[in-house]
């Protein structure tokens, strides 16, 4: 099996040597962008609700890869911060605390998964379908570059074009979630005996 | 291959959110369905920052 491959690899580069080289930096968005939509895929589909987490884990991994494949650090490194070291923890959390982490899932419906397959397969075809038709161009308007500096100060801005008002609607909103969620967890059960 | 583009990023951004309905429909578990609604966000954050990345104006 493994010689074959070797051989298989060889003929490539044979084949491709009239050609465009391929250079380095296209191998690796390739590998990041098949790390994860495998990895998506398998969080999707795998059983076992722990090894899903893990799996989610490695498909954020690679998205924030291809933001640092795209030299957008500070997206990138906040993509790790937020979702990484953030959600992929509460999930985990959340697994533990409600569900017993070792046992598999209850086996789906036929049915059902065949419909889900079905209509997400006839969306991408859709979206596809619309891309591959659709020339995208250029913008007039000249966005700011995505530095860090240039960031910060666009999202505290008061002036026109800064970002300062909804950065403060989003921080009222989170308040309201956390009061929220104090809330509901308060709320004691009434007693049933 | 081809050198990656704006429509690479959007084939990727596309793939991710439909696998993340496919996950949507199919589970019956919150935490599973909460997880594939992450990939359907990541996957929106992606052609944002492939759009931004690309059809960036750029007049010097």
């Amino acid at each position: 099996m493994k010689k074959k491959k070797g051989k298989k690899k060889k003929k490539k580069t044979l084949l491709g040597r009239g050609e465009a080289i391929m250079s380095g930096s296209t191998v690796i968005f390739y590998l990041l962008a098949a790390i994860t939509l495998v990895s998506a895929l398998l969080a999707v589909t795998t059983r076992m609700i722990f090894r899903a987490a893990i799996y989610l884990l490695f498909a954020l991994i690679g998205i924030a890869g291809i933001y640092f494949w795209l030299q957008y650090e500070f997206i990138a490194a906040v993509q790790i911060i937020v979702y990484v070291g953030g959600i992929v923890v509460l999930i985990i959390f959340s697994i533990f605390l409600t569900q017993q982490a070792g046992e598999q899932l209850p086996k789906q419906k036929l049915g059902r998964q065949l419909f889900a397959a079905l209509a997400s397969f006839c969306g991408l075809a859709l979206v596809m379908l619309q891309l591959a038709q659709h020339a995208f161009v250029e913008t007039g308007n000249k966005a700011i570059e995505p530095t860090v500096a240039n960031i910060g100060t666009q999202m505290l801005g008061v002036e026109e074009g800064g970002y300062s008002l909804p950065f403060e609607v989003v921080s009222m909103l989170l308040l309201a979630a956390l009061i929220g969620c104090i809330v509901i967890a308060l709320k004691s059960k009434p007693e049933t005996e | 291959m081809i050198e990656p583009g704006l429509y690479h990023m959007l084939f990727i951004s596309t793939t991710l959110f439909f696998i993340g309905v496919y996950g949507f429909f199919t589970r019956r578990n919150l935490v599973t369905m909460l997880m594939s609604v992450e990939l359907i966000l990541n996957s929106v954050n992606l052609n944002f920052i492939a759009f931004n990345k690309y059809l960036w104006y750029d007049n010097e």
